[in-house]
């Protein structure tokens, strides 16, 4: 579904996986690489594009920063930089951040990448491996032979 | 129009991340990459221990490079010790002790050294590359042909990585023989090209550039650099292009193609307007180089010490180099988690 406003910008409609839609100006959606081809192959001109991957919340706040982004020419850049740095500090926390940079890898939004991907590099800095085995929901799979080589071998590492 | 009602299959908005409330994620293997790259070259080893499948990764050479690219730009101190800083290529620093002329590659992040074979007694410029294909660092070797130093003997070449100790090979350089004794040569990698670059003392020929591929380990192509354009009497420094700096401005012929040493037809000139407000460094400064990336740009007085320029930036950059004395106190750097077979662990007292 293709509409088209009074001030001529085109209108494009995404739906999420949780059904939700969300009509925005095509140049605001088109940051997204992903939906950028998609209507370039011409997915959207029937109904919505359907975003499986995303849910209604996280799209939402995708949309936030790409709307933000998409009129940032004129902007000055430190302003951009303390919008981004609200913007994360917004989502809160390490399960909506990663939630956010499975939607911008999916969607491959570059710079929402880059934002959140740092944050969350940031969250695991100085953090032990067995925290970041919670948080990234990772098994520990080494015998306690190899764990003992491994951790030997990158011992300062833990100094 | 746009709902801001959200459905979350996982937490609600307002909903705390909390250890009462854990609620582990399984992320795709290309998400963890994008978020260790950003992650800095001690906690990456430490995240060797998570998993056989992070350990296999973080040792992987193509996730090292990709680590490396995002690897911010810092600064090396290049303290007064027994070893000599001479100078940095993707996280490692290569030195030189001071009395006993020993090279040594060190990756002061992962504290990890490797002590270099001594290359050919004469040798007179060493340069350091990656091959791409075959993801080995590579050094070259430029020797003298005479004790004296003058006149060039030949190229000796040294592949890192392969075994354990590599020892320096000989390389077909009868290009070399063209070079009189009185050019003064350069030479520079970009990409896993070598160029070694002979700026004519005789002001009416032209000056040449002749680059070696460190992957095939042959030379690639001969080219001419025209004298003519740069203005008269100025001094040429190539790396990534050619450069010379006159009248306050900065002449710049980039390399179109480093792979065949192709130059641009036609040069940039970038003004320098700080130079009007220092005399004393208007005076005094030469240029060096343009390093690696084509990013930035670096300037020497007579004394060694130098600065940054951002060339695409058209900016200053900080003054990471500013020596007292004429000794470097520091260089630019990038910590990297590269590392090669036969590195080994550096002990503390050792530096």
């Amino acid at each position: 579904m293709s509409i088209t406003t009074e001030n001529n910008e085109k209108m494009i409609t995404l739906m999420s996986s949780d059904g939700e839609e969300f009509v925005v100006e095509e140049a605001v959606a088109a940051q997204s690489q992903t939906i950028k081809h998609l209507i370039e192959d011409g997915c959207s001109t029937e109904g919505s594009i359907p975003l499986p991957n995303v849910t209604g919340r996280v799209l939402s706040e995708v949309i936030q920063y790409c709307k933000k982004h998409s009129s940032s020419d004129d902007k000055e850049e430190k302003e951009l930089e303390a919008w981004d740095a609200e913007f994360v500090k917004a989502a809160d926390d390490h399960v909506a951040l990663t939630d956010l940079m499975m939607a911008a890898n999916f969607l491959d939004i570059k710079g929402l990448l880059d934002l959140v991907a740092q944050t969350l590099a940031n969250m695991i800095t100085g953090k032990s491996p067995e925290e970041v085995r919670r948080m990234w929901n990772i098994k520990n799979d080494f015998t306690p032979e190899e764990a003992e080589k491994v951790r030997k071998e990158n011992q300062w590492a833990f100094e | 129009m746009e709902s801001t009602i959200g459905i979350s299959n996982r937490l609600s908005k307002g909903e705390k991340y909390s250890p009462g409330n854990l609620q582990p994620i399984s992320l795709p293997m290309e998400v963890i990459i994008e978020i260790l790259n950003r992650v800095a070259v001690k906690d990456v080893l430490r995240f060797k221990c998570v998993s056989k499948e992070l350990n296999h990764l973080i040792g992987d050479r193509y996730f090292v490079q990709k680590h490396l690219d995002h690897s911010p730009s810092g600064i090396f101190p290049v303290g007064k010790q027994s070893f000599t800083f001479l100078y940095s290529y993707h996280g490692l620093i290569l030195e030189m002790h001071e009395h006993s002329k020993q090279f040594r590659i060190r990756n002061p992040a992962m504290r990890q050294v490797f002590y270099i074979p001594k290359p050919h007694k004469r040798s007179r410029v060493l340069r350091f590359g990656f091959a791409p294909t075959l993801g080995f660092y590579k050094w070259l070797s430029v020797y003298g042909s005479h004790a004296t130093g003058k006149g060039y003997g030949g190229i000796q070449i040294l592949v890192l990585g392969t075994e354990d100790k590599p020892s320096w090979k000989h390389v077909d350089s009868t290009h070399l023989e063209s070079f009189d004794k009185n050019d003064l040569i350069q030479v520079w990698t970009v990409e896993g090209v070598v160029h070694i670059a002979k700026i004519n003392k005789i002001q009416s020929r032209d000056h040449e550039v002749m680059s070696f591929d460190l992957d095939t380990e042959s030379f690639r192509g001969h080219k001419l650099v025209p004298r003519s354009v740069f203005p008269d009497g100025s001094v040429v420094s190539f790396a990534l292009g050619s450069v010379a700096l006159a009248n306050d401005e900065l002449h710049v012929l980039g390399l179109n193609d480093c792979q065949e040493g192709k130059f641009y037809g036609t040069k940039t000139t970038i003004p320098l307007p700080f130079l009007k407000e220092n005399l004393e460094m208007r005076r005094k400064l030469t240029v060096r180089s343009i390093s690696l990336h084509g990013q930035k740009n670096w300037f020497g007085w007579e004394d060694c010490s130098a600065f940054i320029y951002y060339v695409r930036e058209k900016r200053k950059g900080p003054e990471a180099c500013v020596g007292r004395n004429g000794k470097r106190t520091s260089d630019a750097y990038r910590s990297s988690l590269v590392t090669f077979k036969g590195m080994r662990p550096q002990p503390l007292e050792e530096s």
